[in-house]
């Protein structure tokens, strides 16, 4: 969201000790404030399910004479529904490695070898080694370039994490397709939010989740055209998309990056709610 | 579907105290348009304040939003005394019973969400960046965002008066059921849940950034163990912000779901479980009074330090005490309805972690007791409001531990001990700090000192009023008196003690016009309150009179370090750290401005009003979600998230303060 202010030390302070161990702070890499930020987000959002939770765990019991979980589940539907959703955990990583790369190539001193520094194009997949990684000129980009297409035949890093963003986003879609179908069958048989505190809470529980993963989608639609288009100088998106960022990257700044890595966690995130849902609504409410 | 929704003329003021309330804000708000055009300021409010993301700047508004708010829920308290004074026997005072519900339902919630709250928020926006040697927060548009969703829960909570006529009528906490579509239909409830819901999304915006400046920015060589006891507690603080807001946040859309659609959480029937809110929301509940606490304890930590003129005593017992106090402290939130009927065993359980919480309490006063001991005392009023403080919260303190006794806290629950039991916490402990804060502070941020005779009669009234206001109610709660009582027997014979409380409030009110007469008066003398020469207690007498004005209480943390008030960058050099009290250390090296330095250009946030557009579209959604109106809601509602993918777009949030500039600001400084 934020570049971070720069924070340095004037040179002349007298002598000071540089050693890490008597800084205060981490070294200032560029989203580290931010990244670290998003996580205490998230662990923010993981209290708020966990109320969800409490609830649920309250309430399961009172159905009010109504039908149980046990009569009310489909596990082939949830199992469904998580297979897709792990899936779109996998393809959501593999965008995030087309990310790093195509950033790496921007600049040595990204985002992501700040945060990241093990993801070096060179040690990905066993690219030739003797093929330059580093370094801006033209002929260094090219030949990583090359690299790039031979290895994966794809094309630039930018259209790869475009392409498994949108293979997350289609999951997701569909995640969410069928959960809203589970959502409309229930209320269609007149088992709705209304009918039994036990039926308020799961569907507050799983459509708390299924809102957060609308949200994740709308974002990850948002970030594919901030990949396309790399962010212009001036707020608006890209009237004119300026030259590709020279490189492998396109629109894969540092500043987009950042968000990208946000993103990412986010939808980890939800995946692993995901899985307490399956776990504790629909495993322990049908088998006993 | 009627296009306004609920929405009537009827909603409009009709009643005594709707038109009284609407006639006042739109007189304030007319008094500030013509003046604001009068003086052609509209420009500079809107570039120099509103849109700033200067946490110096976000901290005084949040101050005088606070401040506002104070008056409002103070007129509540006040009416609140006078109808317990007058409503005996035959007489029915001067409320309505239902009205009289409502008073005291907003009264709660204004002063906590947005009276103390929002002062503290002011606080650590003023002085912690200072304080640990930073420029700016960590997010300073989070920081924007926050204030303004903070503003717009306030508009929300004052909106009833215009439009709608109800608030809750619940209590400050709206329990169900009572707080439930089948007894409490209009839309009070709604008006509660949407501004607290909003509110407290600033809050926990909040918590996040104060959370992630405090870990990540502090200046090099500020371990954890050197950081002042102010930033200890704000980080306390934010912890227990950042973990108890997401369960009110839950517990409020819940009420909120069962409302709107009908849904069955806390309901009466259908399998609902009333108990189950009453859990969950003292489960923030509890949090919430040591969010509240423990940065008024860090304040009085600087503050003792300072005028003591010695090093804090025990700072790592003080560290120590506010980690336990934060961990405890969401160990004991049963105490809030030991008579609910959890049985004796969940009962013992609580009660003993209730006992135990008072232990690192207690460090902390005895530590604060042993900086003050051997200590060259100077009595300036923020000491005052300290001493105030030591004798008002640990007589409060006592009597809250003895309502953790599950068996005296059946007899006490819900009566006038009770209610005097909190407000002495929250006055004594909570405002106080405060005010110490506020007028230890002030010479920092405004550049010259409070007046310090008025603080003094001020701090005199407020004290000797809450003692006269307060202790009847301590005896009344004995007697058997409850809490909320819109009218009692004349055979009870408690009329006396409420109108010994009535007459405190007369006294707190001097009190509360010595502060405003204060506030006036050091304005208009701010000249010659820059000249302390003379004053036998000052210990900063033989010093230049800029290093007098930047540091006018031979301070010893960090942000004395700057000008009075400190250029938008705080620190022109970020200042090398090499131990506590990192300020006295540097005085004592002889190092208090290094004269040949090389400045760098400085990167500083830019304005922004996407903070207000935001949280003008947050209170479009609340207010239409009150009044269902499904249009206007999703107009609120992609209106935000709009906002929020614009604002994605924007790689521009900085500008560069070119280095040259920031030696001709920090040369001006240097030759006040």
């Amino acid at each position: 969201m934020n570049n971070p202010t720069s924070v340095v030390p004037a040179p002349d302070q007298g002598p000071s000790s540089t050693a890490i161990e008597d800084r205060g702070q981490a070294p200032a890499g560029i989203q580290d404030k931010t990244i670290f930020g998003f996580w205490v987000y998230l662990m923010t959002d993981l209290i708020v399910f966990a109320a969800l939770f409490a609830v649920y765990a309250v309430l399961r019991g009172n159905t009010f004479g109504g039908p149980s979980a046990r009569e009310l589940f489909s596990l082939p539907t949830a199992l469904t529904e998580t297979l897709i959703l792990l899936t779109s955990s996998f393809t959501c990583g593999l965008a995030m490695i087309a990310v790093h790369r195509g950033t790496q190539s921007e600049s040595p001193l990204s985002a992501s070898t700040a945060v990241f520094p093990a993801a070096r194009p060179s040690s990905f997949l066993g690219v030739d080694k003797a093929i330059p990684s580093s370094g801006f000129g033209p002929l260094a980009r090219k030949s990583r370039d090359v690299a790039t297409k031979r290895a994966f035949g794809l094309g630039s890093a930018k259209n790869q994490a475009i392409f498994w963003f949108g293979v997350t986003f289609a999951l997701g879609l569909a995640f969410l397709a069928l959960e809203l179908t589970e959502f409309s069958r229930l209320v269609a048989d007149g088992n709705s939010w209304q009918r039994s505190a036990f039926l308020s809470s799961f569907f507050t529980l799983v459509g708390t989740h299924g809102l957060h993963i609308a949200v994740g989608l709308l974002w990850m639609l948002v970030s594919m055209v901030q990949i396309w288009f790399r962010p212009v100088r001036h707020s608006l998106p890209g009237l004119h998309s300026s030259s590709d960022g020279g490189g492998d990257g396109g629109g894969l700044t540092p500043f987009v990056t950042s968000k990208l890595i946000r993103l990412s966690l986010f939808w980890h995130f939800l995946d692993i709610v995901w899985i307490f849902i399956f776990t504790i609504v629909y495993l322990m409410g049908t088998i006993r | 579907m009627n296009i306004f929704g609920k929405l009537t003329f009827a909603a409009l003021p009709h009643v005594w105290y709707t038109i009284a309330g609407t006639c006042f804000m739109a007189a304030m708000g007319v008094g500030v348009a013509v003046l604001l055009t009068y003086f052609k300021r509209w420009k500079w409010l809107w570039r120099e304040w509103l849109t700033s993301t200067d946490p110096k700047k976000i901290g005084i508004m949040y101050i005088v939003v606070a401040s506002l708010m104070f008056f409002r829920g103070a007129l509540d308290a006040a009416m609140i005394w006078v109808q317990q004074a007058l409503s005996t026997g035959a007489s029915r005072g001067i409320l309505t019973a239902d009205h009289f519900q409502q008073i005291f339902t907003a009264h709660g919630d204004i002063m906590i969400f947005f009276v103390t709250m929002g002062f503290l928020f002011g606080l650590m926006n003023l002085i912690l960046p200072l304080q640990i040697g930073a420029r700016d927060v960590a997010f300073p548009f989070l920081n924007t965002l926050s204030f303004w969703l903070y503003v717009a829960g306030a508009v929300l909570i004052n909106l009833f008066f215009v439009v709608g006529g109800d608030f809750a009528a619940t209590g400050w906490l709206a329990s169900p059921p009572l707080s439930e579509l089948q007894y409490n239909p209009g839309v009070g409830v709604d008006y509660w849940i949407w501004s607290l819901q909003i509110s407290g999304l600033g809050s926990l915006l909040s918590g996040i950034n104060f959370l992630v400046t405090i870990l990540k920015m502090r200046a090099p060589g500020m371990t954890l163990m050197k950081m002042p006891l102010f930033v200890w507690t704000s980080l306390c603080s934010m912890i227990l912000v950042i973990s108890a807001f997401p369960i009110l946040a839950a517990t409020i859309a819940l009420l909120f779901l069962d409302r709107f659609f009908g849904m069955h959480f806390f309901t009466a029937g259908f399998g609902g479980n009333a108990m189950m809110y009453v859990n969950l929301i003292w489960s923030w509940g509890h949090p919430e009074v040591y969010i509240l606490i423990l940065p008024a304890f860090g304040i009085f930590s600087e503050v003792v330090a300072t005028f003591s003129q010695k090093r804090l005593f025990g700072y790592a017992s003080m560290v120590g005490a506010a980690i336990i106090i934060t961990l405890l402290s969401v160990l004991v939130w049963l105490h809030h309805f030991f008579t609910m009927g959890a049985g004796a065993d969940v009962n013992a359980f609580f009660g003993i972690m209730t006992m135990i919480i008072a232990i690192p309490t207690g460090v902390q006063v005895f530590n604060w007791l042993a900086t003050m001991f051997r200590g060259r005392i100077i009595f300036a009023s923020p000491m005052y409001w300290f001493m105030g403080f030591i004798s008002t919260f640990t007589l409060g303190g006592m009597a809250g531990v003895l309502m953790g006794i599950p068996g005296a806290d059946f007899q006490l629950h819900n009566s006038l001990f009770l209610v005097a039991h909190f407000h002495t916490m929250i006055i004594g402990g909570a405002l106080f700090g405060i005010f110490a804060g506020i007028t230890y502070w002030f010479p920092k941020v405004m550049g010259f000192k409070l007046n310090e005779r008025l603080g003094k009669y001020a701090f005199w009234s407020w004290i000797i009023g809450f003692f006269t206001a307060f202790v009847p109610l301590y005896i009344l709660g004995f007697m058997g008196a409850t809490r909320r009582l819109d009218h009692y027997d004349a055979s009870t014979g408690w009329q006396p003690l409420f109108m010994i409380a009535a007459l405190g409030l007369g006294i707190i009110a001097c009190g509360a016009a010595f502060q405003i007469a204060q506030m006036i008066v050091s304005i208009k003398q701010r000249k010659q309150n820059i000249d302390t020469t003379g004053d036998p207690f000052d210990a900063t007498q033989g010093r230049s009179e800029r290093s007098r004005m930047s540091d006018p209480w031979s301070g010893r943390t960090l942000e004395w370090a700057t000008s009075s008030p400190p250029p938008v960058y705080n620190f022109a050099i970020i200042p090398e750290v090499r131990g506590r009290d990192a300020f006295w250390e540097a005085k004592k090296r002889g190092i208090e401005k290094s004269e040949k330095t090389r400045y760098e250009d400085i990167e500083m946030p830019k304005n922004t009003a996407m903070g207000i557009y935001l949280s003008g579209f947050a209170f479009l959604f609340g207010f239409a979600i009150v009044w269902h109106i499904l249009w206007l809601a999703l107009l609120g509602l992609f209106g935000a998230i709009a906002c929020i993918i614009v604002r994605s777009f924007d790689e521009e949030t900085e500008y560069v303060i070119p280095a040259a500039e920031v030696a001709k600001i920090e040369i001006a400084n240097s030759n006040l």
